[in-house]
């Protein structure tokens, strides 16, 4: 009875052990000490508070670009010189994607197949980023004449990267399910992309989850960045 | 009355499991909810996308409120010149668009397929250039913050320019090259140069399997503006 007792106590204190250890492992690493219910609500909190700041801006940024079109507007009434100027200036802001754009084209849509916990390796998209830059390439050979990566619209300067377990466009960080549309003719991109041996079938033969769509009517937004040449220099 | 010792531990049971069922309740309700490690670390990642976005959408509003002022100043004060402001933001927005010739620092990269002799049942493609090797190339370029690309004095835009493989020749846009690829870039020398030496990179790839690859830094790269087609048929502002 009393060495019961004893092997009882020595029981309870090597699970304590342990359990204080468990505290302190999932403390110390996964949440910056506080609790899952609390991180959970902190980042939902967070996230709709980002979410809510972000619609501000869009509007922001849409009532700003607004005003300038109207003071650049009031004064191409005046001259006809100033009104081609203008017009002049519309289409080359218009080439360089810093207007949004709607028209007919393809929604493709990129994921990571479900996961499976009995096999060993995870498939993630974002490792095969040259895949995602071939099918823009093909979008771009099939006539796309402008191309967006979940919103972030595809510009010179936009580079598709690798960056941790994510992939960045535009220095934005972005995470599967991709999202890519292309405005131009739907057919023609739908077939280019999937050709046999194409670039979809590649995807798709690797595992993952591909998915093909010409839409009617798709809006693709202006990049939103902003643009300094530090080193370049015009040459007339 | 009485209790029995029974009836006393069972009451402290009761009393016990109703504290409880009150916790519960409460953290049910007090919208906390519940998550998996998993979706937490989705979500986090989320959050730092939107936040990315956020600065980017900063950014944009400043400049555009600098511009409005500009613009603004411009139209009401009689002391400048309407038109040469204007004539400034197109220079400006062909510039970022790649319709000017550009020069300034940067390098210049020779590519061209490998003289190695091949191994025993060794596919040629191994030391051949293809079209994405140059495309992946670029991409390393504009990581590193390239301001103009250009391959063979072909200006390379992201949304007309496609690289794409033609056979023995690549065609980039819309014009037929064979090796040697003379890639061209203006920004920081440093970054770019180790954007394509680095190890990890594409190009440490393509050396490796034999391709000819060669970095050099230049004072003054001088890059041509892109001259092709302009039109769009399907995209509407």
């Amino acid at each position: 009875m009393k060495t019961d007792k004893i092997w009882i106590g020595v029981a309870c204190v090597i699970l304590g052990v342990f359990i204080a250890f468990q505290m302190k492992f999932i403390q110390g690493t996964y949440l910056d000490g506080s609790t899952p219910t609390q991180k959970t609500t902190e980042i939902l909190n967070e996230m709709a508070t980002v979410k809510a700041e972000k619609k501000a801006l869009i509007e922001e940024v849409e009532n700003l670009e607004k005003q300038l079109e109207a003071i650049q507007g009031s004064a191409s009434e005046e001259s006809a010189i100033v009104k081609n100027l203008t017009d002049e200036l519309n289409k080359f802001k218009a080439f360089s994607g810093r207007t949004k754009v709607a028209g007919q084209g393809i929604l493709v849509t990129i994921d990571n197949p479900p996961t499976d916990g009995s096999y060993g390796l995870e498939l993630n998209i974002a490792y095969d980023y040259k895949l995602i830059l071939e099918l823009l390439n093909e979008l771009n050979s099939a006539g796309a004449e402008a191309i967006s990566i979940n919103e972030q619209r595809v510009i010179n300067s936009t580079e598709v990267r690798l960056a941790g377990s994510q992939m960045n466009v535009n220095t934005i960080p972005i995470s599967p399910p991709f999202i890519i549309k292309g405005i131009g003719n739907s057919k023609t991109m739908d077939g280019a992309l999937n050709m046999r041996f194409g670039i979809i079938e590649s995807i798709r033969d690797r595992g993952y989850y591909v998915e093909v769509k010409p839409v009617e009517n798709i809006e693709v937004p202006a990049f939103n960045g902003t643009y300094k040449f530090k080193y370049a220099n015009t040459v007339k | 009355m009485k209790l029995t010792s029974f009836q006393k531990k069972m009451f402290a049971l009761t009393v016990l499991l109703g504290i409880l069922s009150t916790m519960q309740f409460r953290a049910v309700n007090s919208g906390y909810k519940y998550m998996s490690i998993k979706e937490m670390y989705a979500n986090s990642i989320e959050l730092e996308s939107q936040n990315a976005e956020l600065v980017q959408l900063r950014a944009k509003a400043d400049s555009l409120k600098v511009k409005i002022d500009e613009f603004q100043k411009a139209r009401t004060d009689v002391s400048i010149d309407y038109e040469n402001v204007l004539q400034l933001e197109i220079e400006n927005t062909k510039k970022v668009a790649g319709l000017t010739n550009v020069e300034g620092p940067g390098i210049v990269i020779i590519v061209t397929d490998g003289t190695r002799e091949l191994y025993e049942n060794e596919r040629p493609d191994v030391v051949t250039v293809h079209d994405i090797d140059i495309r992946a190339m670029v991409d390393d370029l504009r990581n590193a913050g390239a301001e103009a690309i250009s391959i063979n004095d072909q200006r390379v835009i992201f949304n007309k320019s496609e690289i794409q493989c033609t056979g023995p020749t690549i065609k980039i846009n819309d014009q037929v090259f064979a090796v040697p690829f003379v890639i061209k870039a203006i920004g920081d020398r440093k970054y770019l140069e180790s954007a394509i030496n680095e190890p990890g990179s594409f190009s440490e790839s393509l050396r490796k399997w034999g391709v000819f690859v060669e970095v050099n830094t230049s004072i003054n790269v001088s890059i041509p503006a892109y001259e092709g087609t302009m039109e769009n048929q399907y995209a509407i502002q």
